[in-house]
């Protein structure tokens, strides 16, 4: 079988839960993404031997694992997390999807002209900081440790959704209300 | 500046003006213009070389395929009605120009939509605007699909023309076209569709946008997992490990390197070495049986609690008390005046204690009787 190049650099930054995105604002990570484009059926054939899925959505690439019985909670828990993340951004933007730019100050200055969004922020558990800034900076940064985001601007500190973002948006869609008079 | 518009014909005494004397005969000779009576003009291959050259514009120049087809009509007629073979082989040249045109600028207005609309989609920052700019190019693309649409049924109507009455070389020019035009509709649906799912992105989802908020309502509600199918979701989708719940472990290593590829490598190492480097082990030598035989060990316990119950309930002194009890195994005085000392200090406060010694065995002893009940 022969790898295409990259394949260690695609692999690491795989192994470690991250996405590669066709819309990262790194370089090297776009060019990974067209790799992984143009070596999707090599690469799931070399990664399933070792033990990882290799899977792709519109615009992005992630290892997959299937969990154990007792992980299951927990990643309900993880997806419950960010839906309060997702409800608040879209409370403060509509147009909050793939491509979507912002940075933690435009949104804390939008909560303190919004009660509404300000609440929503206030209400997500396990931020850090004492203040609307601080907590907003926190909301960006755990958007971009699970890989939804990417920091686009060091120096304005503006933020991109990326690609992978679709993942979490597919997932939703999917999670459909049940009768009440039969319960899930 | 004569031939600022390149289709432009030219009075050639005002050519003349323009240039230096004997400079227009040069040029006719060499036969980069033509000339006609009183008029020159550019030379018809001369004017497609330049528009080839310098067909560098930014626009997208939709309107000019339609003037260049109602062209076509237009020549097509005169060579029907033109007097002589000149006239006819002018209109020819004229016609396969404009054929050999077409295909070039549907391909550079395909390829320059194509280029705005990703980059419009990948670079503008506001979502409105890029919104508004999509839907102008969307706008562009329709005009070149109609555009399409209005060449297939012009090159239809003069079909007979093209098979019959032209020569081979226009006829071939014409059968191009078509088939070049079969394949850029290929391309043009294709553009539609990215044209129209970009436009959507940028488009506020709303439905999603209800969608989350109700989710939200009845997460809030604590239903979430009752009335909705999301545990079932959770359970059958793909799960990337950015969502994985992390194995918490506390490790001295660089959290960077400890991830890398170049540490699995180590520890694989490390772990083959190890596996080399142990030595077989010798079994032990077998254990003396007689190290194994059971050997039971008894020892009794004076219960100082039941004792002390048992004591509360007599009228006698705690000395002789315990001097005189059976307790259903071997004690000694020893033992026995031991027990006597433990209890006097355990049980002081539930007891009386007198004023009163008496000796035994060299032992003097207070004389202790429980509280009068």
């Amino acid at each position: 079988m022969e790898l295409p190049r990259y394949t260690k650099e695609i692999f690491e930054r795989l192994s470690k839960g991250n996405f590669i995105c066709q819309n990262s604002p790194v370089a090297l990570e776009k060019r990974l993404f067209e790799i992984c484009d143009e070596n999707s059926d090599t690469l799931e054939a070399y990664f399933e031997p070792i033990g990882f899925d290799f899977n792709y959505g519109p615009g992005y690439f992630y290892f997959s694992k299937e969990l154990q019985e007792t992980q299951i909670e927990a990643k309900l828990d993880n997806i419950l997390h960010l839906l309060d993340y997702i409800e608040m951004f879209l409370q403060y933007d509509e147009y909050f999807n793939v491509g979507w730019r912002g940075s933690p100050i435009a949104l804390a200055e939008a909560a303190t002209d919004n009660i509404v969004i300000k609440e929503r922020i206030e209400k997500i558990r396990g931020l850090s900081g004492n203040n609307i800034f601080k907590k907003c900076e926190d909301i960006f940064k755990k958007m971009e440790k699970d890989g939804f985001m990417a920091l686009e601007d060091e120096y304005e500190k503006r933020y991109i959704v990326l690609t992978s973002y679709a993942y979490l948006v597919d997932f939703f869609k999917s999670v459909k209300e049940v009768s009440r008079n039969e319960p899930a | 500046m004569l031939f600022v518009k390149r289709d432009g014909i030219v009075n050639r005494s005002q050519a003349q003006e323009f240039t230096k004397e004997g400079n227009i005969e040069r040029l006719i000779e060499s036969g980069l213009i033509t000339s006609e009576s009183s008029v020159v003009e550019l030379d018809e291959d001369l004017r497609t070389f330049l528009e080839a050259l310098l067909d560098s514009s930014d626009e997208i120049e939709i309107g000019n395929i339609g003037e260049l087809l109602d062209e076509i009509s237009i020549k097509i007629e005169l060579y029907r009605k033109a007097a002589s073979y000149d006239l006819q082989q002018k209109s020819i040249k004229r016609i396969e120009r404009v054929l050999k045109k077409i295909p070039v600028m549907i391909s550079k207005s395909l390829i320059k939509l194509h280029q705005h609309i990703h980059l419009t989609y990948k670079s503008a920052d506001e979502y409105e605007v890029k919104r508004v700019e999509l839907q102008y190019y969307k706008a562009k693309l329709e005009l070149l699909i109609a555009i399409d649409t209005r060449i297939e049924s012009t090159l239809m109507l003069e079909a007979a023309f093209f098979k019959n009455s032209v020569p081979q070389s226009t006829s071939n020019l014409y059968y191009d076209l078509k088939s070049h035009l079969t394949q850029m509709r290929i391309s043009l649906v294709d553009l539609q569709r990215q044209v129209v799912d970009y436009i959507n992105r940028v488009s506020p989802d709303v439905g999603f946008f209800k969608h989350v908020t109700r989710l939200k309502e009845l997460k809030n509600a604590y239903e979430i997992k009752e009335y909705t199918n999301i545990a079932q979701q959770v359970q059958e989708s793909e799960t990337p490990l950015a969502l994985t719940p992390k194995a918490m472990f506390s490790v001295q290593l660089e959290k960077e390197y400890a991830g890398s590829v170049d540490f699995a490598e180590f520890v694989e190492r490390w772990f083959q070495k190890r596996n080399a480097v142990l030595p077989a082990r010798e079994k032990a030598e077998a254990i003396d049986t007689s190290y194994l035989d059971e050997s039971n060990v008894e020892e009794y316990l004076v219960d100082t609690d039941m004792l002390h119950l048992e004591f509360k309930e007599t009228s006698t002194d705690l000395f002789t008390f315990v001097m005189h009890k059976n307790f259903g195994f071997e004690q000694d005085f020893e033992d026995r005046l031991s027990t006597y000392c433990d209890m006097a200090g355990l049980y002081a406060k539930e007891y009386c204690l007198s004023d009163e010694y008496r000796v035994h065995n060299s032992y003097q002893y207070l004389i202790i009787y429980p509280k009068e009940r």
